[in-house]
């Protein structure tokens, strides 16, 4: 009975109810949803990371990241390639020669990161190759991409393969900055393994386009045989073998077999190479959830200044309710359900408009198009798409509740201290 | 037998230098089945002794000592317990909760004692057709006459099968005709149910169907009488 008592008090006073009500469910909406397109955005980045940027699993000489020096490299490749396809958490995995080099056209230049790769094993660990647009095909079926022929003129060609003739694939944002295209040549310049100054000139064949402007910039790819004929390189060495899994969710069991594989090999996993998306990765579930532990704390003050209000509204009944022998526990547990219902009407109403707007926006996604350039600059995609799972949504569902358990704890304290005798005296 | 033993008993209010005796030194008992009013002028302590008697607020010095339990002995806890159990109380304002209706109102007093649902349904119906309420049992007290409202509040007194009813001024908010209906009412259940009336008054229409009348001036009793209505009552008693 008390608790249908509290439901029918809330609605004693109807515009009130209503506004906390609203409150909560815009409060709740509004949180819900920024943290849905938050997630979303930021599993976007870390996923695009891990398919064009950073392998999921890399394996290095110790000191061969300080400098990129060629003198730290691994040796006996393909021995170890062998080695590692036993285990059954690897699916991919591609050899790659990396230098720091400098790209020269006859105006400009720009330092770059030039990886050597095969291309048959490169597509087993890395996605770039995707991102390259046949403009024979996406005039054919992509027909509805608004500014096609700028999309097409930018990013296009085809990636590296091993019939081709000195190719090089670079990113849009690099082909812009040297002002080259597809069949453009380039001289790159690097030092080879005995430190002499050394060269070659390369055809650009593909332009890749990814959601990171920063990676299209500093970094081009070009088949492993040349760079390693290039640096003096025997074959078989590499600076670096990139995995690929066959779940992410096993990283660090597939880090722990390598690194026991290979004892004087660094292994780094996508969050120690990467360490920005490894921290956005980790950081944007805690930084949500304090975002929506702040708006409940605001919502809670709400709620405390509303149930203090009827509580003063209703001192004279609840002096009577003491005096015909109400317990104190039954006071508190009335102002408490009227609280909490009070507070779950709106999370629910809150929780349900964010997660429907969650679920019409996941799909189709949310153009920022006109934002374009600046979230390329930080590595975000301009379509952010939605998406919140359910353990957040359950924790949200019991912060709700709490909060409304624990704003109940002020007005029901209140509520206590009434004397029935000078309570039924009040007008 | 007496249902309410009154010792001694005392209320001072202390207010910087000045000291009330809102109830100086009274001593009283009621047996069970009176109808009794206590009676004065503003101010003369008859709220404040009713709720000394209710367990409401607690005497300075001497006791109340209900149906053998001495009030103040009880903690606060087990007053509240003691009044949901032995005391039925009528106030001026009715006090009513309003988002209940008339029946839930009279089974909210039997769902604390924890009488369960169909027996408390049935006592609800049963008591508020008895005060003549048996065709308003689903009306929220906002659709109620003050009259039916104050019928209301006397039937939920009547649920608790409360030891005795104490009434604060029960007619004072009512016309004419809903204070004899009232009247009319409380004396069928005190005659018919041997339910036990404490209540205190201004208005001379309730004084005079009292049994028994306590004056009460300055905190002290002044007068204790048996009325008319009491003797005729006491000599048609089979006692």
């Amino acid at each position: 009975m008390i608790p249908s008592i509290a439901w029918k008090n809330i609605w004693r006073n109807r515009t009130r109810s209503l506004v906390v009500i609203v409150a909560i469910a815009l409060g709740l909406f509004g949180g819900l949803f920024a943290s849905a397109f938050l997630l979303g955005m930021s599993e976007q980045r870390v996923s695009e990371g891990i398919r064009y940027e950073t392998p999921e699993l890399k394996v290095l000489h110790p000191r061969f990241k300080e400098n990129l020096e060629p003198h730290y490299s691994i040796t006996d490749a393909p021995d170890k390639e062998r080695a590692l396809a036993k285990l059954p958490l690897v699916v991919g995995i591609s050899p790659r020669v990396i230098t720091s080099a400098m790209v020269q056209t006859a105006t400009t230049s720009s330092g770059i990161t030039l990886y050597g790769v095969d291309p048959a094993k490169e597509k087993t660990v890395s996605m770039l190759y995707q991102t390259i647009w046949d403009s024979t095909a996406v005039r054919k079926n992509r027909p509805s991409v608004a500014n096609i022929a700028q999309f097409v003129e930018d990013s296009c060609g085809v990636y590296l393969s091993d019939d081709q003739h000195i190719p090089i694939v670079i990113g849009e944002k690099l082909a812009h900055k040297l002002k080259v295209k597809v069949r453009s040549k380039l001289v790159i310049t690097m030092q080879d393994y005995n430190g002499t100054l050394t060269g070659g000139a390369f055809r650009v064949v593909g332009i890749f386009r990814t959601s990171n402007t920063q990676f299209e910039e500093n970094n081009a790819f070009v088949l492993r045989s040349d760079l390693s004929s290039l640096m003096v390189l025997p074959d078989s060495t590499v600076s670096e073998l990139a995995l690929r899994l066959t779940n992410e969710k096993q990283l660090n069991v597939a880090a722990q077999q390598v690194r026991s594989l290979f004892p004087g090999l660094k292994v780094y996993t996508w969050r120690d190479s990467d360490p920005l998306l490894g921290m956005i990765d980790g950081m944007m579930l805690i930084s949500l959830i304090s975002f929506m532990v702040i708006i409940l704390l605001a919502l809670g003050f709400v709620i405390v200044n509303t149930m203090l209000m009827v509580i003063l509204e209703r001192v004279r009944e609840l002096g009577m309710l003491m005096a015909v022998g109400m317990s104190k526990g039954r006071v508190f547990s009335m102002i408490m359900f009227e609280t909490v219902l009070l507070t779950l009407t709106g999370g629910v109403v809150g929780i349900a408009l964010g997660y429907g707007t969650v679920l019409l926006t996941s799909h189709s996604g949310i153009d920022l198009s006109s934002f374009s350039q600046g979230l390329r600059a930080i590595g975000y995609s301009p379509v952010v798409y939605p998406h919140i799972d359910i353990f957040f949504l359950l924790l949200v569902t019991a912060l709700v509740l709490t909060t409304g358990l624990v704003a109940s704890i002020f007005p029901a304290i209140r509520a206590l201290k009434l004397k029935p005798v000078e309570a039924l005296r009040q007008d | 037998m007496n249902v309410i033993e009154i010792k001694d008993l005392k209320k001072i209010y202390r207010e910087t230098e000045v000291e009330v005796k809102a109830v100086n030194g009274i001593n009283l008992t009621v047996a069970q089945g009176e109808f009794t009013a206590i009676v004065g002028p503003s101010g003369s302590g008859k709220t404040t002794l009713l709720n000394l008697i209710g367990g409401l607020d607690t005497p300075t010095e001497g006791d109340v000592v209900v149906d053998g339990t001495a009030l103040s002995q009880l903690s606060s806890s087990q007053l509240i317990d003691f009044r949901l159990r032995n005391i039925g109380f009528v106030f001026q304002s009715y006090n009513l909760i309003p988002v209940l209706t008339a029946e839930e109102n009279v089974e909210f007093i039997m769902h604390l004692q924890g009488v369960d649902k169909t027996k408390r349904r049935e006592r609800a119906k049963n008591l508020l057709t008895s005060v003549g309420l048996g065709d308003r049992i689903n009306s929220r007290p906002s659709k109620l006459s003050g009259g039916q409202q104050q019928r209301v509040a006397v039937a939920r007194a009547l649920a608790s099968h409360p030891k005795f009813v104490l009434a604060d001024e029960p007619t004072a908010n009512l016309d004419s005709k809903s204070t004899a209906t009232l009247l009319d009412i409380m004396l069928k259940l005190n005659k018919e149910e041997g339910v036990t009336f404490v209540f205190s008054t201004h208005d001379q229409r309730v004084v005079q169907k009292a049994r028994r009348v306590i004056t009460v001036e300055d905190g002290k009793v002044v007068s204790d009488v048996i009325t008319k209505n009491g003797r005729k009552e006491m000599a048609d008693s089979p006692q």
